[in-house]
């Protein structure tokens, strides 16, 4: 049935949103309803909330108690263990709210090197991720970033708006460095409700990824980190003079390769993830790292055997 | 260090010249590729780790271009053919090259070198071992040799040259059409040889040669250092050594042929000889054939000897006469040498004279003229005489008809009126003088004539008086008239009045005065001889002179030079002139007919074989004393580091 409304919406969506019909076409659509229905079976029966914000108020369920301060709500006040130890203590519960989910997606300009790959593959992840979300009755914000944040997708909610989820994320064009410090330190100032922050991006940062993460962690919200490869970065077919230049700085390098240098090359850039990876390792965020030449669909798979994601 | 090559200054022009070329190409192969990657810092990871590693990595790209003008300046060097005196081995000095030895190789080409023995001419067989020597000689670069081609007319083929290849060249150009058909003028040869030979270190001459030429004296062959190398074996062979056809001299058409025919074998041979005719025939190909023969004549041949034989009344039509001889077909002795066999002869076309006799009848002439077998004779009297066109000759006898138009007149006793003045008559007039170089006097002698009378004719300026009675009182003279265009011949008595035409020297004198007007009737042969230059008498006009020859024959050019043509033909046969000008054509006749050559058993001249000089052992050279090898070898090891290098990108 999603299916077949996703099918639907995509035929209103070519008539005049301007949806990238090829990048979301109905072989992408149906992949969703079944990483959808693989989701839900995988997670049945399974408490769910687990990741939902612990935020005390009107909620039902007993939570803790505090010493009462002046100008707080006399009933709440627990006056039975007043009575038991003189003591003035406000009851706290604990209060279920929606969780926010935020794919932080990159779309610098390294995404876009060559064919776009990694864009292409970012902005689809992000839209699998999304319907995942959404089929939760979760929110579910798209914030592009490079040197700083983009327009974002408000927080959208139910099955229904995943069209403008994928209508939005035709719309995210490329350009600019990669600065993850002023956009997430952008993204935790202008965001309220905490949640999961799914970074999507290849970590080509100039000023590095940790400040940025760590504004993340440090402003409670949870990093969900995928890092995207392509392998013909990883085996560039070059030989011989060439002029190196920074697709997002500009910055030229003039060297000769050999295949030793490649082989150097090779072992930097495993250097760079191992030290992407220790760093989520170490602070107990959820990593994930793949090509992008893997089909996205098992990229998913991955990550909900893994866990940690929605369940 | 000294340079033997190039100086100094033009060493330095092409190092700057090609060492600036490196740099240039240094510079644009320093262009580089631009390639976009999404990271540059990883790069820079790896260029840092590797630019900081050692002042030699830091160093290797200038490092290269310092090793590729190395390169540069070790091949300009090189070029300089540096010397070092103080390098070992540098300092060797060549030993003085043993003396040049110059020998001229003489290969004989004549006809005799055209004998068949075992299926291959002598000349074939000259040619290997000419061509034998080359080979033993060649390895000696201090023997040079010129190859000259031994005929009527020596040639030389080469300059002095030790190149084999040149040599061997020159070798296979010798006659490659087969041996000619001309004698061995050795005297040429030798004289050629003296020339090529003088203040020539070492030189001797070798002739390979049948020998078929007169001997050589000794005194040449000391000073030549003449070495023989023969060829050919003893062998039977007869020929035509003489061969002449002339006609009678009463000038009948009827030709007396002489021929001598020598046998140069120990064993007496019968012969046959056969005569040929072809009006149109140049080639001995175009005569040789039996509907053209005339006749076949035996012949007893002695050994060694020669045979003359005198053929009368030989008719046959045109101008080209063949003879040739063969021996006897009973005679199992095969003719080794076929070329001297055949002897060509052109004679003169005769015709016959139309001949008007205008008189009142007179026996004696009538029938003097009548038995001429090259006569038409027409007897006129003078009412039936229109005049001299359509006659050759017209003979007046005392009449007086008109004789100023042009035309040929025989005038005897000349009447009053005509154009010559008669003064009177003379009595018994006595020969006094005769003119015996004339043509009319040939063979004649005017004695005992018992003339009664003779007319006393007035003679012009310019009349030759042939005969002349005491007084001055011409009997007989010619006479032409530039104006009229007539010319006479003037008989001043009436032969009736005389015992003339009791003697013999009637008709003699009535064929000179028929030659005397047509002169070409009375022609005698001169024979031409192959290969040598002929220098005849040039009948045609028009300076471009085309020659037409036998099929055979090479091409054959004449050049005229005033009235005469010169040309030189290397091939027996009859040779057509023409000219653009003119539509006649002059036709020669070109024989071999030398006893020389005839004499195909090799002829020992007496001088010393040919011996291979011993093989020259040249002392070698030590390798380092050219010291551009080495800077080649050490350029080219560069060549192999830099290349070994920059594959394994050690030096990028």
């Amino acid at each position: 049935m999603a299916a077949g409304a996703a099918g639907g919406a995509r035929a209103n969506a070519k008539d005049g949103r301007g949806r990238d019909s090829e990048l979301f076409d109905d072989a992408f659509m149906a992949r969703l309803e079944y990483l959808d229905i693989v989701a839900k079976k995988r997670f049945a029966g399974q408490t769910r909330g687990e990741r939902r914000a612990k935020k005390l108020g009107a909620g039902l369920e007993f939570a803790d108690h505090r010493s009462y301060s002046p100008g707080d709500d006399f009933k709440n006040i627990d006056w039975n263990v007043y009575q038991r130890l003189g003591r003035l203590l406000i009851r706290l519960y604990e209060e279920e709210e929606d969780l926010y989910v935020y794919l932080l997606v990159d779309a610098s300009a390294s995404m876009a090197v060559g064919d776009r790959l990694k864009l292409d593959y970012a902005r689809r992840l992000a839209a699998a991720l999304a319907y995942i979300t959404l089929s939760s009755m979760d929110r579910v914000s798209v914030l592009p970033f490079s040197t700083s944040l983009g327009n974002r997708l408000v927080p959208a909610r139910g099955k229904a708006q995943i069209f403008r989820v994928l209508d939005f994320l035709s719309a995210v064009q490329p350009g600019g460095q990669t600065s993850m410090t002023d956009a997430f330190k952008s993204f935790v100032h202008q965001t309220k409700r905490r949640g999961l922050a799914v970074v999507i991006s290849d970590f080509y940062a100039q000023d590095g990824f940790e400040e940025g993460l760590n504004y993340l962690r440090y402003n409670r919200f949870e990093p969900f980190v995928i890092q995207l490869t392509d392998e013909r970065e990883l085996n560039p077919d070059l030989r011989g003079d060439i002029l190196l230049v920074d697709c997002e700085t500009g910055a030229q390098k003039e060297m000769t390769l050999t295949p030793r240098m490649l082989a150097k090359y090779r072992e930097a850039h495993a250097a760079w993830c191992d030290e992407l990876e220790a760093f989520c390792k170490k602070r107990q965020l959820s990593y994930f790292r793949t090509p992008v030449q893997v089909p996205f669909d098992e990229l998913m798979l991955r990550i909900f055997r893994a866990g940690g994601f929605l369940a | 260090m000294t340079f033997a090559g190039l100086t100094t200054s033009e060493l330095w022009t092409l190092f700057g010249a090609f060492g600036g070329a490196m740099v240039v190409l240094y510079i644009l192969k320093l262009r580089r590729r631009r390639i976009e990657v999404p990271f540059s810092p990883l790069w820079a990871r790896v260029l840092e780790e590797k630019q900081s590693s050692s002042l030699f990595r830091r160093l290797k790209r200038p490092f290269s271009l310092l090793v590729q003008l190395l390169i540069v300046a070790l091949l300009v060097v090189a070029l300089g053919d540096p010397k070092l005196a103080g390098m070992a081995g540098c300092s060797y000095e060549p030993p003085a090259p043993p003396p040049t030895r110059h020998t001229l190789l003489m290969i004989d080409a004549s006809a005799s070198m055209a004998t068949l023995e075992g299926g291959k001419t002598r000349l074939a067989k000259a040619r290997e071992a000419a061509h034998a020597l080359v080979d033993e000689v060649k390895g000696n670069p201090h023997h040079e040799v010129m190859v000259v081609q031994l005929d009527a007319r020596t040639r030389p083929l080469t300059l002095w040259t030790s190149d084999a290849k040149a040599l061997h060249a020159a070798i296979d150009e010798v006659a490659p059409s087969g041996a000619l058909d001309s004698p061995t003028d050795v005297a040429q040869g030798l004289a050629l040889a003296r020339s090529a030979l003088q203040d020539r270190e070492a030189g001797e001459l070798v002739m390979v040669t049948d020998g078929a030429f007169p001997a050589i004296s000794a005194a040449d062959k000391d000073a030549l250092h003449l070495k023989v190398i023969p060829v050919g074996e003893p062998t039977a062979n007869i020929g035509i050594e003489a061969f002449n056809v002339r006609p009678y001299l009463d000038d009948s058409l009827t030709y007396a042929v002489f021929v001598a025919v020598h046998n140069a074998s120990d064993q007496p041979h019968k012969a046959t000889l056969f005569l040929y005719a072809n009006e149109k025939g140049r080639g001995v190909d175009d005569f040789i054939d039996p509907a053209r023969l005339l006749g076949s004549y035996s012949l007893d041949l002695p050994a060694n000897g020669s045979v003359q034989r005198i053929i009368d009344d030989v008719k046959f039509p045109g101008s080209r006469l063949a003879a040739r001889v063969a021996i006897a077909t009973d005679d199992p002795t095969r003719d080794a040498f076929p070329r001297d066999d055949v002897a060509l002869a052109l004679v003169p076309e005769r015709k016959k004279l139309a001949v008007a006799l205008v008189t009142e009848g007179n026996l004696f002439l009538n029938a003097t003229l009548f038995v001429r077998e090259n006569v038409a004779l027409t007897t006129l009297s003078p009412a039936e005489y229109k005049g001299p066109e359509g006659f050759d000759v017209v003979v007046v006898d005392g009449v007086d008809v008109p004789m100023t138009a042009p035309g040929n007149y025989f005038v005897i006793a000349p009447a009053p009126g005509g154009p010559f003045e008669v003064e009177g008559l003379v009595k018994e007039p006595q020969l006094a003088r005769l003119d015996k170089k004339h043509p009319l006097a040939r063979f004649v002698k005017l004695a005992d004539l018992n003339i009664l009378e003779a007319e006393k004719v007035k003679t012009a300026r310019g009349d030759a008086v042939v005969a002349a009675a005491g007084g001055g009182v011409p009997l007989l003279f010619t006479r032409d008239d530039a104006e009229t265009g007539a010319r006479y011949v003037v008989m001043t008595f009436d032969v009736r009045k005389s015992l003339l035409p009791m003697s013999y020297a009637f008709p003699l004198l009535m064929v000179n005065v028929l030659g005397y007007f047509h002169p070409e009737a009375a022609g005698l042969l001169v024979p031409n001889r192959a290969g040598v230059e002929l220098s005849l008498p040039m009948a045609l006009e028009g300076d471009d002179v085309a020659v037409a020859g036998p099929a055979d024959a090479p091409t054959v050019h004449a050049r005229r030079l005033g009235g005469r043509v010169h040309l030189a033909a290397d091939r027996i046969g009859v040779y057509e002139l023409s000219t653009a000008k003119d539509d006649k054509r002059q036709a020669v006749a070109v024989n071999l007919m030398d006893p020389e050559e005839s004499e195909v058993s090799p002829q020992d001249q007496g001088a010393e074989p040919w011996v291979a000089p011993p093989p020259v052992l040249l002392e070698t050279d030590p390798w380092l004393s050219n010291v551009w090898r080495l800077l080649l070898l050490i350029a080219l090891g560069v060549v192999a580091l830099e290349w070994l290098t920059w594959h394994r990108r050690w030096t990028l």
